[in-house]
């Protein structure tokens, strides 16, 4: 199961499914599309079917309309007259024609005497002859015949004058490839004009002269497929050849194609957009989320890094301000906490009065000093004093007078320590030294300079002189005789009662160090 | 602010006075109702020669309609204007035709005759024949003769075109042939002066008539035939040596106004020995009514 628990995640989903929806909805247009084009090709081949018929039917009014312009002109009639009756001065009515009717959008135009012979006008053979052959009726006629060259259509009125028969007006109209062009441009699609089964002209040059084959409303015509229809054509005469409208099936696949191709090419700019949206949403929003993220674990973590500001331009960037806003209190607070932290393991490790390491340090402290003379073969002395008679001074100076000297022989001690050796107040008036040295003798000689110091110092309370004294009791250990602190100190102990016992203030070595003392002495 | 109601009062006192000065000339203008003639063609042709000379000696305004107006051409036309303002009677109608007693009496008209105008044999101006008698122009008229061979010309059909108006008026083209029904039914019968001229000029075996007071264009293909060996003209007419002719007239309602009874009587004084009569060749009929 997926689970978008980040925005990032979620964005990648959601622009994903954009991506999807945009695609889907585009082939969807594009198969639409595609339904719509083939539907629309039957619909638009019936129309131009229709615009066609009508077109043809148009220019059929247009041409009688035209011929009867031309039969009730009553000088065209009275010249008309005369030629027929009277003279065989044609010109008259020839130029009277050209002047009145020289302007008329027709391909032929002809004035026959009632007995079919020219007047004025087109001598073409074949023309003419189908004129007589339908003015013989006496009435207005319009035809469709096949020329010499094109079909015609031609519409003929016979011409009275005085109520008698004139001749015959015909004008025709010429379906040359040109026109059939024109008519295939005002309704797209082609053109045929098949004779026999074969076609004979066409707006598809290739078609020329190729058999027209129906399978069933198709026809297949070089590597093209053609959907067909016939033209209806009113007056049509026998063995004309009939027009047919045709709609290539390669352009509307052609249409089909470009239409895919422009659906594929929105898909992929369509993606792209998307996809650089994302990107850049991402990018704007996702990334400094994530590195605020980061950060955030960081900080969990227990890390405070650092981070600049900026100038914020947006949301995030003012959050990432806070953010740093928000380090620089932590560190600040941590660097006070730490400070804490440190006076209070001062205060847990060090005696308050004398100032010196108290009886806990001392766990922490032995284990280093134990490493240090097993690694540097150092002789250990852990000497124990214990100030002499302190609670006689106690009693007899009180207890202000007590701390004073308990502080005078501290500050006594570190004044005749090294750097290296360790005081601990033990508890009372009991205080351990712990020094190392690379031979046994430095060790007493240091507890003697103490009980020497001590013993000819005077501490001055309150106008008053205090004399103290001290016992020490000294246990060593070294490299080859380690011992414990629980072992040291109980030797040392031992030592310092028989320090004690023997009259305090002097130094006494534990019996069980004295090995140690004369192997290491001559170090 | 003074300036602008000064420049207001200068305007209004200019356009007073202005007003003031024409409309005594606008008012006399108005009142002027000039004398006004239509009619036929050729009788308009004389009138409009004649017309300065008639302003100048009647001190009347003429207004004539003719050839180039909507309201001329015709005799029907020129009866019509004649009688269109009975309250003033200060119109007058031209025809080409000699009226009828009757006509006269029912349309309650005057008739002033201006002239005998000769009546034009017309064909195509390269038929090489010149000449025809009285009797072959009547004969070709008439479908008897229909080859311009049988008359010393080309081997070429005759292509007769006339215009046979004015049927129930005597004269005119009755000096030819008496009635319609005596022209050939093979011919070419135009409804005006100008259609004759065209179909003459389209047709090299034309033949055809007109009056002679028509004004013909340098372009027609016209040619005039003498008849009997005589030319169409007003000396020959008087000597009735040629035969065809009409009479030209001005008419009027039964109470013309004095300003037209003035100008047609000086037109038909005018016309005596003028300048138009020689050029037209007609024959002054003098100062008459009918």
């Amino acid at each position: 199961m997926l689970t978008l628990t980040t925005y990032r995640s979620r964005l990648v989903t959601y622009i994903a499914a954009l991506l999807i929806f945009l695609v889907l909805t585009l082939v969807y247009s594009y198969w639409s599309t595609r339904d719509t084009l083939l539907q629309e090709a039957d619909r638009s081949m019936n129309q131009a079917t229709n615009l066609l018929t009508g077109q043809i039917e148009a220019t059929r009014n247009e041409l009688r309309r035209y011929a009867r312009i031309v039969r009730d002109d009553l000088q065209v009639k009275e010249y008309m007259f005369i030629v027929v009756n009277v003279s065989n001065e044609t010109d008259p009515l020839v130029n009277l024609y050209q002047k009145q009717f020289g302007w008329l959008p027709v391909d032929r135009s002809v004035l026959l005497k009632p007995d079919g012979e020219v007047l004025i006008g087109d001598n073409n053979a074949t023309f003419v002859d189908r004129v007589r052959r339908h003015t013989s009726t006496l009435s207005e006629r319009t035809f469709i015949f096949k020329g010499e060259q094109h079909l015609e259509l031609v519409s003929s009125t016979p011409i009275y004058y005085r109520d008698e028969l004139i001749g015959h007006v015909a004008l025709s109209y010429s379906f040359s490839p040109e026109k059939l062009l024109a008519l295939r441009n005002k309704s797209g699609g082609h053109i045929f004009v098949i004779e026999d089964e074969y076609v004979r002209a066409s707006t598809v040059s290739e078609s020329l002269g190729k058999r027209f084959h129906l399978d069933g409303a198709h026809i297949n015509i070089s590597d093209d497929s053609y959907r067909v229809q016939p033209i209806f054509m009113p007056d049509i005469d026998p063995g004309t050849p009939e027009l047919w409208f045709g709609l290539s099936e390669n352009e509307l696949i052609n249409n089909l194609t470009a239409q895919a191709r422009t659906t594929l090419m929105m898909i992929i700019i369509g993606c792209i957009s998307i996809i650089s949206l994302g990107i850049i949403v991402i990018r704007n929003f996702s990334q400094p989320l994530s590195s605020l993220m980061t950060l955030t674990e960081q900080i969990a973590s227990g890390e405070l890094p650092q981070l600049g500001k900026t100038v914020a331009k947006n949301e995030i960037e003012s959050l990432a301000n806070q953010f740093a806003d928000m380090l620089h209190s932590l560190r600040e607070k941590q660097h006070e906490i730490d400070r804490v932290h440190q006076q209070l393991e001062e205060l847990a490790t060090t005696d308050s009065l004398t100032g010196l390491y108290n009886r806990r340090y001392l766990q922490d402290l032995f284990p280093k000093i134990e490493a240090q003379v097993r690694r540097d073969d150092k002789v250990l002395g852990v000497t124990l004093c214990d100030l002499d008679n302190f609670k006689k001074i106690n009693d007899r100076y009180g207890h202000l007078a007590g701390d004073e000297c308990l502080k005078h022989f501290s500050w006594l001690m570190k004044k005749y320590l090294r750097e290296n050796d360790y005081v601990i107040r033990m508890g009372g008036e009991e205080f351990l030294i712990l020094s190392l040295a690379d031979g046994s003798n430095g060790h007493l000689t240091m507890a003697e300079k103490i009980r020497t110091a001590i013993q000819n110092d005077r501490i001055n309370f309150e106008d008053t002189e205090i004399k103290m004294t001290v016992s020490c009791g000294i246990a060593l250990s070294n490299k080859q005789n380690l011992k414990t602190l629980n072992v040291l100190l109980t030797q040392a102990d031992a030592a310092l009662y028989e320090a004690k016992s023997e009259g305090r203030n002097r130094v006494k070595l534990s019996q069980d160090s004295v090995d140690i003392f004369y192997n290491q002495q001559s170090a | 602010m003074r300036s602008y109601k000064f420049s207001r009062y200068l305007i209004s006192l200019i356009t007073i006075t202005v007003g003031l000065v024409i409309s005594p000339q606008i008012y006399s203008i108005n009142n002027e109702v000039p004398v006004s003639g239509a009619g036929a063609h050729f009788s308009w042709t004389i009138m409009n020669d004649l017309q300065d000379k008639l302003e100048a000696t009647t001190g009347n305004k003429i207004k004539l309609f003719g050839r180039e107006s909507m309201l001329g051409a015709g005799c029907n036309a020129g009866i019509k204007h004649a009688l269109s303002k009975p309250e003033n009677g200060n119109t007058f109608g031209l025809v080409c035709c000699p009226l009828s007693n009757t006509e006269v009496d029912k349309k309650k008209l005057r008739v002033f005759p201006l002239a005998l105008e000769p009546i034009l044999i017309l064909t195509h101006s390269t038929n090489p024949v010149n000449d025809l008698s009285s009797q072959q122009v009547r004969d070709i008229f008439s479908g008897k003769i229909t080859n311009w061979k049988e008359v010393g010309g080309d081997d070429m059909a005759i292509v007769v075109v006339t215009r046979l108006h004015c049927k129930k008026r005597p004269g005119h083209w009755k000096t030819i042939l008496p009635n319609a029904k005596a022209f050939t039914q093979k011919r070419m019968n135009v409804k005006s002066a100008a259609d004759m001229v065209n179909r003459i000029s389209s047709f090299k075996g034309s033949f055809g008539h007109t009056g002679s007071a028509w004004l013909f264009n340098p372009d027609d293909k016209i040619k005039t035939l003498t008849v009997d060996g005589f030319k169409p003209t007003a000396k020959n007419l008087k000597t009735k040596n040629y035969p065809y002719y009409r009479q030209l007239s001005a008419v009027t309602s039964l109470k013309p106004s004095s300003d037209v009874l003035n100008v047609i009587t000086q037109a038909q004084k005018l016309l005596q020995g003028s300048i138009t009569a020689a050029r037209y060749e007609i024959l002054p009929l003098g100062v008459n009514e009918k």
